[in-house]
């Protein structure tokens, strides 16, 4: 019962914080667009004339799901973004699954073995290497990528692995970079180092009982809340990586609408981005009660 | 058991320069301080570096005979080995070119020190408006717990947090026409959020110790919250300079 009340309290407020994206995106917008006044001069619109603009917008969006009309393309804007959007969204899973996989052993074994050789020269590598930012990297991986699993000459030879270089090094790229795999590592080592010199440890260590279950669990919870919170940057980071990788997708979609003066289309865009947050953190709200009971309010 | 960390009576008898030296992870510390000495200095004074006649070429020098030319460090060359790409003549590296040039022949490596002063400034003022901002909801969020005022802070920090950041700068760089400003003020704005729940929490977690409880009647608690929350932010503002000053992605 209390359970379901803190989820529902996360709901509302989920719908709320929505509505501020939202409208705050399109009085951005609004300055981008004109209209004409009584003299038929153009002017930037009015704050008001924005406000009954977003009410028709959102409620069209939320009781018909009618996301709005593209004025470049004539099509319906639901269909434009719909395209792309599948691409965006296997990358920022794909990275996020990525970076966990990487992270979550490596922390734990440098919380373990943190005086071995390996912790030592290998940890600090890997940070140094996670700290590159996204476009950095993947300028560097690219022309690499362009030789081994460029689609220019698929037509000659299709393997397995080259279908998965395709599409597996973006995402992986997108996983290890601007500083995931790094602040992930970080984290779960100061939460394991902390765990192990705990009594209750030390003791099932010297009954040689299993300790390895309430480690992961324990780990487990600065890596979603790193995880949710880091969902936003990948969303952003996606964007960049498909826009030097694919050149098409969400990020082309979008800088078209901008460079045409689309509002509907961006603000499509910057809905869904939002939408995906906050489904997101409300996750991760649900994610640390079910791991840690004591932090439900 | 942990030989860098461990304490040794010894270490605190020297002082001076020596006495740094002999302490555990002092080396570290010296890495770390001459890179950002490096970057500081090469940001802050590498812009003058051909009016100060220590390198050859200015940041606008355009040279069309030499353009596109790639780095003469070797290691770098092998990164960029466009060769098989390329099909014009300019390709052998020109010396005094650390990092090549551009495809207007203008020397790359003072046009990246060039712009690493507008980064560093930018960076500044990006942690500036976001320590400013997030100190004043996390400490709203933080000190007000349960109440309306809370509420309202963190409102407003789930919300600077639901921003597609990507998209929001964006449509900020189209409207100031990529104005360095408005774009620097909105990325303070957007990173306020980090700064916010790091307050709020150090708050939080001050507010229930003993010594201030013992002195809740008196003004003096709000003060020493104050002092001991900026001691505890310090550290972890400090370690996310950077992951403030990069971009949103």
């Amino acid at each position: 019962m209390k359970t379901a009340r803190t989820v529902l309290k996360e709901i509302i407020i989920a719908f709320l914080v929505l509505f501020g994206t939202t409208f705050t995106i399109y009085l951005l917008l609004g300055q981008l667009t004109y209209e004409h006044d009584d003299e038929g001069v153009r002017t930037t619109p009015s704050f008001i004339s924005l406000t009954v603009a977003y009410g028709e917008w959102i409620t069209s969006a939320v009781f018909k799901g009618d996301l709005g009309h593209s004025t470049t393309t004539n099509r319906d804007v639901s269909d434009i973004i719909g395209h792309g959007f599948r691409q965006t969204f296997i990358l920022v899973i794909g990275s996020l699954v990525v970076s966990i996989l990487i992270a979550v052993p490596l922390g734990v074994i440098a919380a373990v073995r943190s005086n071995s050789l390996f912790v030592r020269f290998f940890i600090p590598g890997t940070y140094l290497f996670s700290a590159l930012p996204v476009f950095l990297l993947a300028i560097f991986i690219r022309p690499f990528w362009v030789q081994h699993f460029g689609i220019l000459d698929w037509y000659d030879d299709v393997s397995w692995f080259r279908v998965a270089g395709y599409f597996g090094i973006p995402i992986i790229i997108l996983g290890i970079a601007d500083g995931v795999v790094g602040e992930m590592i970080k984290h779960v080592r100061e939460v394991v180092g902390g765990m192990i010199r705990e009594n209750y440890i030390r003791a099932a260590i010297a009954r040689s009982a299993r300790v390895s279950k309430h480690l992961i669990k324990n780990a487990l919870l600065p890596v979603v809340t790193i995880v949710t919170s880091r969902f936003s940057y990948a969303l952003g980071g996606a964007l960049i990586v498909e826009y030097i990788f694919y050149s098409q997708g969400i990020s082309i979609v979008a800088l078209d609408a901008l460079k045409y003066r689309d509002p509907h289309v961006l603000l499509a865009i910057g809905m869904i981005f939002s939408l995906l947050i906050v489904i997101a953190n409300i996750l991760n709200r649900i994610l640390t009660v079910a791991v840690d009971p004591r932090t439900r309010e | 058991m942990n030989k860098r960390f461990s304490y040794n009576p010894e270490n605190e008898t020297a002082k001076g320069m020596a006495g740094f030296f002999r302490q555990p992870g002092s080396l570290s510390i010296m890495i770390g301080t001459v890179i950002i000495l490096l970057f500081v200095i090469g940001a802050l004074f590498g812009q003058y570096a051909y009016q100060l006649n220590l390198y050859p070429h200015s940041p606008t020098d355009v040279q069309f005979d030499r353009f596109d030319s790639p780095p003469t460090l070797s290691v770098l060359r092998t990164l960029f080995d466009r060769r098989e790409l390329m099909e014009w003549e300019y390709y052998e590296p020109v010396r005094g070119h650390i990092l090549g040039t551009d495809n207007d022949g203008r020397d790359i490596f003072i046009r990246v020190l060039n712009g690493a002063s507008t980064y560093l400034y930018a960076g500044v003022l990006t942690v500036l408006i976001s320590l400013l901002l997030g100190i004043v909801l996390g400490s709203m969020s933080g000190y007000y717990r349960g109440r309306v005022t809370e509420s309202i802070a963190s409102y407003i920090t789930n919300v600077l947090d639901a921003y597609p950041r990507v998209v929001v700068l964006i449509i900020v760089a189209f409207i100031s026409h990529f104005n360095l400003y408005a774009i620097m003020i909105t990325l303070g704005i957007l990173n306020a959020t980090r700064v916010a729940r790091i307050v709020s929490g150090t708050i939080e977690s001050l507010k229930n110790t003993d010594f201030i409880w013992r002195q809740r009647k008196s003004v003096y608690p709000i003060l020493l919250l104050s002092e001991n929350t900026l001691y505890g932010i310090t550290a972890a503002i400090c370690c996310r300079f950077k992951s403030y000053t990069d971009l949103p992605a």
